[in-house]
């Protein structure tokens, strides 16, 4: 009986435990802001950046958002109701909304990278060209926007609390920051990018020249210098073709000949970055008079390898001339293609 | 002190010595608790010995079992005797004129006159409410009679009259305040129980479910019937907040059966049901599919269905592919034991078909308790649940759309026999249902293994002090496999999938308490204090696989699929931690006024550093209104007691790890090398804390005529707050989704009735006995505040201020627009055949006035769920040895949405392309004001309106007959044996509903709109009534061996 009193004893103490333990959280599964601060964190971090552009480029969005209702193309036969009619709900259609959304999303990415980098123990070499391209993406989005939307938040510190209050701050603002983050990327990225895709000194130069000639005819933002500083950064990339990489298309029109055989294809040559891209192989100058927008997407998540495909623009309109686009009105009315040169493969 | 090993075992070999014993302790103790003298004659008093007569008979239960050690006393004499083991007793009276009082715990005491022939024998009733009744409250277990709160105990006996899977289905309609909804109705299929109604918006509004004292995390639908004992839900805030931080949403506390002293008692129930399809839908046949498609000018017809038209030929899928399910269900239980110990076995095994073929659900149960006193102050038990549950090819529901879509002219073979792969060939890539009986290149299975122990420990310390400590272990594994082949109807030739999912779940408890009770005089006080810690640890871990080489393979072998992949959410790490303080006090003075004070405090690892701990306090008070002079020899009024209380609860709303924020992955390629990117998808979130509840509670509980007729009234009403809300940060923060806030309010009232009655008690012996439980509820749900005082109205999630949660809101239909209307229909783009619609447009606060165009502002709240009230009834015959139960339940008002009849499904797509159901459609010749002209460009976003109903309805949820064989002819089997045979309907009739009238097939929800992809624009938790499997009505045959 006696042994049964002691073990009943120890069964009750064994049953009074510590209590702190329990109210400690240790998520496994999980990843939070914490692995931010390391340097798979920041690398990490910076990669999503870049995957945002394809929201934009790797869809219909940029096209929709930028193309339609312009001579470009016309309605199809569904989706982009909106642009085409201008019709209200145009605030609300995924296009412009990702525009703005992603946009700011993969803008506090980017300081994110910027905030962290030089806290994570990378070194210097690899913290300076990181940093560098997350300013690079955080100009391209903001370009972006302050074409598409005008004044907005210029955001250069990463966001780590919620709050429900936003200002839109002037244009000359936005253009300011773009251009200061453009002019450090360009002096500090390597020449031709090591790897493909990611951002280069040739692609901030060949940015910041388009963000300077677009400046230059916005009202309260413009400088005196602006057309100037585009001349200079746009013949900085055509004077140095051998450092960057780059080459020209020696015959302009050869692109819109679409009369030429079918198995050529003509394309717009991009860095790597994803742009509008679209495979598509030449159609015979009959089929472009029947047919309306073929305008198709790639399949999102493909950047452009080098020297392969590019975008192309089909318009109705266009059809029965064989002219597969209008170039530069393309480049002048879609700044967000990130046209650098023309080849012909 | 008997000292030796108790195993059930030894037990049994001693079984014929301790049955002496067993009898003789009986036969002391028994006097002992009802306080009378055990004599076998009686004391003389001189009177004349020629008024002696010696009575005989037998004391038996209403089901003719016998009840031995029964009370029988000669009235105004200390004379008496008990009954023996076969009931039998025999009694020598002295008095003229003499009475016999029968009296025995548990059942109605009777007075019985002995006749001439000195014999009496009687059958005894349990009493209906027995003011010694004991009800589990929550750490403890209280008289019925000294009950403050809200509690409502289940008689499991009734619930036994609805032979159903789980124990949850057959409470539907038994329990004011409960409202039960099925959600599908494939074999195996869940339920969704709300006790007063929902409180919360974003988080769970279930209730906490304890089994034997510690919380069962597993599922309800893995408890067998038969093993429970008893069930209490407790409702009001005085009640539940002995559970704290889980009390919000009410406690179901369910007690499984343990052993008793006494023989062993062997019982055996088991049950062949068949399940057969109630309502078929009702779909257009050949011929009137003809005359649809004709007006709806959708006539370019396949080749088959020419055929068809030509041949007269008419194929009915639902027909082809329904079948009858059958239903098995075995259990086996022991029980027995000594004073000293007791112990009860239990095994069982329940299996289902469904009348779609192929779909299996098995179960399987083993069930053990065992309660052992050590010497004088020592107890300890232990008991454990075990269960595997199996389900098969539940996919097999898929076979709904093609057996619903494929028109009638179509053809299911080939002229060879074979089976015709896709008959719509044209219009649609659907597969033939048939080719789902082919099981080689598909199928799914899902185990779930689970086991529930629970084990105490005792120690009286002193005089009415004494410490008890509970430990819960609680372990569970769901295993789930699918595969589905290339050439099925769930990939129409895209390439096989397959997917294999695990996940456990490992969880204890661990529970001290200080107990002491304290009776003197006028005074009983009762104080518990405990403290405890619970942990829980879930892990999961999921793959899917794409192209595999060969069907037959499915799952076996993940690694001869080509390409695999791991899902985020499919595998995960998830634990939590809550430690517990609680006290409660007991008083009551004189018996006739009691007060409950109760507090407990939760400290939780889900909330933030600094933020953990929260208390809840509640205040109870009860008059015993019966006690006072005034009412006390009152014959006419039995009870009468009148409760008040008051709580603050909370609902563990937010999930672990909630309010660290996370990331979420992107991919992303550089040329050839592929990466993964992190980006801030959820912030941190510091302030995230309960929901909160506050309820105040009024009830009144009545008994008449010594209760034989008896009920309550409650009164109740729950205040919400921090309510969690998604608040829209604006996109500039960077960070996409919403931000969870407390921030919301919900307010719920209503008032319980519930009122049993013995309409007719037996006259005499096995005679005539009719008695009806009725309950009937009402809530009113409301949302009071959202996010912010200015925002009344969230319209993507159906929350609206002043209406209950998932209202609807949408246009308002009027009808339809009819020849010589072509003017007005002009106005708003509209022509003769087009659903009419009302024109509000209301400008803010202002009147409504219509202004000549149909747009969004059109639409308004329609209802909602929220029934008007509900409640159920059960109607019990009994006459000789038969007895004949009803039991029902039944809903009025409300609105139901039917996402059968709406459109922008392609159920009832009103074009021609597909099978259609059956309704009253629009044409020049027709004009009804139901359904549209059909028409392939019907504006779809506008034609839900076409789905709402009126929820109202009145089910016979089951219709029982049972028959008890005459003991006597059982004797062989056993002294106290019985044999029960009998049959059961359940879901036998649907009354009353406008939604059956129009088209429907059962008013009771299948889904949350939210899994249901027809629920085009509905928030995601408004109950649906969708699609699927046609509602079951079943049949059953049982019987069960008591001995």
């Amino acid at each position: 009986m006696k042994k049964i009193k002691y073990i009943a004893v120890i069964i009750v103490l064994a049953f009074t435990v510590s209590c702190e333990d329990f109210l400690k959280e240790d998520p496994k599964s999980l990843l939070t802001a914490q692995y931010l601060e390391t340097e798979a964190g920041v690398n990490s971090a910076l990669y999503s950046a870049y995957s945002d552009l394809r929201y934009i480029y790797g869809g219909e969005s940029a096209m929709n958002a930028t193309c339609s209702g312009t001579d470009e193309w016309q309605k199809g036969p569904d989706g982009n109701a909106n642009f085409n009619l201008y019709q209200t709900g145009m605030a609300a259609d995924g296009a412009i909304s990702g525009l703005w959304n992603w946009g700011f999303t993969a803008i506090n990415t980017s300081n994110a990278v910027i905030k962290y980098a030089p806290l994570c123990g990378m070194d210097e070499e690899e913290v300076t060209k990181v940093t560098a391209e997350a300013k690079f993406l955080r100009a391209t989005w903001y370009f972006l926007i302050v074409q598409t939307f005008g004044a907005c938040p210029v955001n250069l510190d990463f966001i780590q609390e919620p709050s429900t209050e936003a200002y839109r701050d002037p244009v000359a603002d936005v253009y300011a920051a773009i251009v200061a983050d453009l002019e450090e990327a360009k002096s500090v990225l390597p020449a031709q990018a090591e790897e493909t895709g990611r951002a280069d000194a040739a692609v901030a130069t060949h940015l910041l020249a388009k963000v300077y000639l677009t400046r230059a005819t916005t009202q309260g933002a413009n400088a005196a210098s602006d057309y100037q500083q585009a001349y200079n950064n746009a013949m900085e990339l055509i004077s140095n073709k051998g450092l960057y990489g780059l080459e020209l298309e020696q015959d302009f029109a050869k692109v819109f000949d679409h009369a030429m055989n079918t198995d050529r294809k003509y394309f717009l040559r991009s860095r790597g970055i994803p742009t509008f891209c679209t495979t598509m192989r030449g159609i015979p100058p009959e089929q472009v008079a029947a047919q309306r927008t073929i305008l198709r997407s790639c399949s999102s998540g493909r950047t452009t390898p080098p020297g392969e495909l590019a975008v192309l623009c089909v318009t109705s309109h266009m059809a029965g001339r064989g002219i597969v686009s209008d170039l530069p009105t393309m480049s002048l009315m879609s700044p967000l293609l990130n046209v650098v040169m023309i080849q012909d493969i | 002190m008997i000292n030796e090993s108790l195993t059930p075992g030894i037990l049994l070999k001693k079984y014929f010595g301790k049955l002496l014993l067993s009898l003789a302790l009986m036969a002391v103790l028994i006097p002992a608790q009802t306080g009378r003298a055990f004599a076998s004659e009686p004391l003389t008093d001189g009177s004349d010995l020629a008024q002696q007569r010696v009575v005989t008979g037998q004391v038996t239960e209403k089901d003719g079992s016998p009840l031995p050690s029964v009370s029988i006393m000669e009235k105004g004499t200390n004379n008496g005797v008990l009954s023996d083991v076969s009931g039998q007793f025999r009694i020598t009276v002295t008095t003229a004129n003499p009475v016999l009082v029968f009296s025995f715990v548990g059942y109605d005491t009777q007075e019985v006159p002995v006749g001439a022939g000195n014999i009496v024998s009687i059958s005894m009733a349990t009493s209906t409410i027995g003011l010694d009744e004991i009800v589990v409250v929550g750490y403890g277990t209280v008289r019925k009679s000294d009950v403050t709160g809200s509690i409502t105990s289940v008689d499991v006996d009734k619930i036994r009259d609805v032979p159903a899977a789980t124990v949850v289905k057959a409470l539907q309609g038994k329990t004011a305040g409960v409202e039960i909804q099925n959600i599908g109705r494939q074999p195996g299929a869940g339920s969704q129980i709300r006790i007063r109604g929902n409180r919360s918006l974003s988080a769970s509004n279930d209730p906490l479910i304890i089994v034997d004292g510690i919380p069962y995390g597993g599922s309800v639908n893995d408890i067998a019937s038969d093993d429970i004992a008893s069930i209490e839900v407790l409702k009001d805030a005085s009640a539940t907040v002995i559970y704290g931080s889980r009390g919000s949403n009410g406690v179901i506390i369910i007690t499984t059966r343990k052993g008793q002293a006494g023989e062993i008692k062997v019982n055996y129930n088991g049950y062949y049901g068949l399940n057969t399809v109630a309502r078929q839908y009702d779909l257009f046949n050949a011929e009137e599919f003809v005359n649809f498609r004709t007006v709806a000018n959708y006539t370019n017809y396949m080749t088959d269905e020419i055929e068809s038209m030509l041949l007269g030929r008419d194929v009915d899928w639902q027909d082809l592919m329904y079948q009858t399910g059958q239903t098995h269900n075995h259990e086996l239980s022991f029980s027995g034991g000594t004073e000293k110990a007791q112990y009860a076995l239990s095994g069982g095994f329940y299996s289902e078909t469904g009348v779609l073929p192929v779909i299996q659900y098995g179960r399987y149960n083993l069930r053990m308790a065992i309660d052992q006193q050590i010497g004088e102050r020592f107890r300890l038990g232990i008991t454990s649940m075990n269960s595997i549950a199996n389900t098969k090819d539940s996919q097999a529901t898929q076979m709904m759309w093609p057996i619903y879509s494929l028109s009638p002219l179509m053809v299911p073979y080939n002229e060879d026999g074979t089976v015709n792969k896709q008959p719509a060939y044209d219009t649609d890539n659907t597969y033939n249902p048939l080719t789902l009986l082919n099981q080689t290149n598909w199928g799914d299975r899902n185990r779930r293994n689970s086991s529930f122990n629970t084990m105490y420990l005792e120690i009286d310390l002193l005089k009415g002090l004494k410490y008890r400590a509970n430990l819960g272990f609680d372990f569970n594994t769901t295993k789930y496999t699918s595969y589905q082949g290339k050439d099925t109807h769930m990939r129409q030739g895209s390439e096989s999938t397959g997917t294999v999912s695990n996940s456990d779940n490992l969880g204890y408890t661990i529970e001290n308490l200080l107990i002491y009770d304290l009776n003197a005089g006028n005074h009983r006080l009762g104080i518990t204090a405990m403290q405890s810690v619970q942990e829980s640890t879930s892990t999961g871990s999921s793959f899917t696989g794409t192209t595999l080489a060969a069907d037959y393979i499915q799952w076996n072998n993940f690694g001869l699929f080509e390409t695999k992949d791991a899902s985020s959410s499919g595998n995960y790490y998830s634990n939590w931690g809550l430690v517990s303080f609680m006290g409660r006090i007991n008083y009551s003075f004189m018996d006739r006024y009691l007060i409950t004070i109760t507090g407990r405090s939760d400290g939780s690892s889900r909330l933030a550093e600094g933020k953990k701990w929260h208390s809840y306090p509640a205040l109870a008070l009860a008059w015993k209104i019966k006690e006072e002079p005034f009412l006390k020899d009152s014959e006419a009024i039995s009870t009468l007691k009148l409760r008040a209380g008051y709580g603050q609860t909370s609902n563990t709303s937010i999930n672990p790890y909630s309010t660290l924020g996370g990331l979420s992955k992107t991919k992303y390629n550089f040329g050839d090398r592929g990466v993964y990117g992190y980006y801030v998808s959820t912030l941190p979130n510091t302030d995230l804390t309960w929901e909160f509840t506050k309820q105040t509670n009024l009830g009144l509980d009545f008994g008449f005529m010594n209760d034989r007729i008896n009920g309550s009234v409650d009164v109740y009403l729950q205040k919400t707050d921090g309510v969690l809300l998604g608040v829209s940060l604006p996109p500039t923060q960077g960070v996409p989704g919403s931000f969870m806030k407390n921030i919301g309010a919900t307010e719920n009232k209503g008032i319980e009735v519930v009122l049993n009655g013995v309409i007719i008690s037996p006259q005499k012996e096995k005679g005539f006995s009719w008695d009806v439980n009725t309950n009937l509820f009402l809530n009113r749900e409301k949302i009071t505040a959202l996010q912010d005082t200015s925002i009344k109205q969230d319209i993507g999630n159906g929350w609206f201020v002043g209406s209950p949660s998932s209202a609807i809101y949408d246009y308002v239909k009027l009808g339809i627009w009819q020849l010589g209307e072509e003017v007005q229909a002009a106005v708003y783009g509209a022509k003769p055949g087009d659903i009419k619609l009302e024109d509000l447009d209301p400008d803010g606060d202002g009147p409504l006035e219509p202004d000549g165009k149909i747009d969004d502002k059109d639409r308004k709240v329609l209802g909602s769920s929220q029934p008007d009230f509900m409640g159920g009834f059960t109607s019990t015959w009994g006459w000789k040895g038969f007895d004949l139960s009803v039991v029902g339940y039944y809903r009025v008002g409300g609105t139901i949405a039917s996402t059968l009849h709406m459109p922008n499904n392609y159920w009832n797509r009103l074009d021609g392309r597909r099978g259609q159901l059956k309704v009253d459609y629009w044409s020049p010749d027709n004009p009804t004001n139901d359904m549209p002209r059909p028409d392939m460009s019907i504006n779809a976003a506008r034609t839900n309106v076409l789905g709402y109903f009126d929820g109202s309805f009145l089910k016979i949820r089951s219709i029982n007959f049972g028959y008890n064989i005459d003991p006597q002819l059982t004797r062989w089997l056993g002294a106290k044996s019985g044999i029960r045979i009998y049959a059961s309907v359940t879901d036998p009739f649907i009354f009353f509903s406008p939604y059956l009238k129009a088209g429907g097939l059962d008013p009771e929800p299948t889904n949350n709109a939210s899994s249901d992809n027809n629920a085009l624009a509905m928030p995601a938790r408004t109950l649906v009534v969708g699609t699927g499997i046609p509602p079951v009505r079943k049949y059953v045959f049982g019987i069960n061996v008591r001995f």
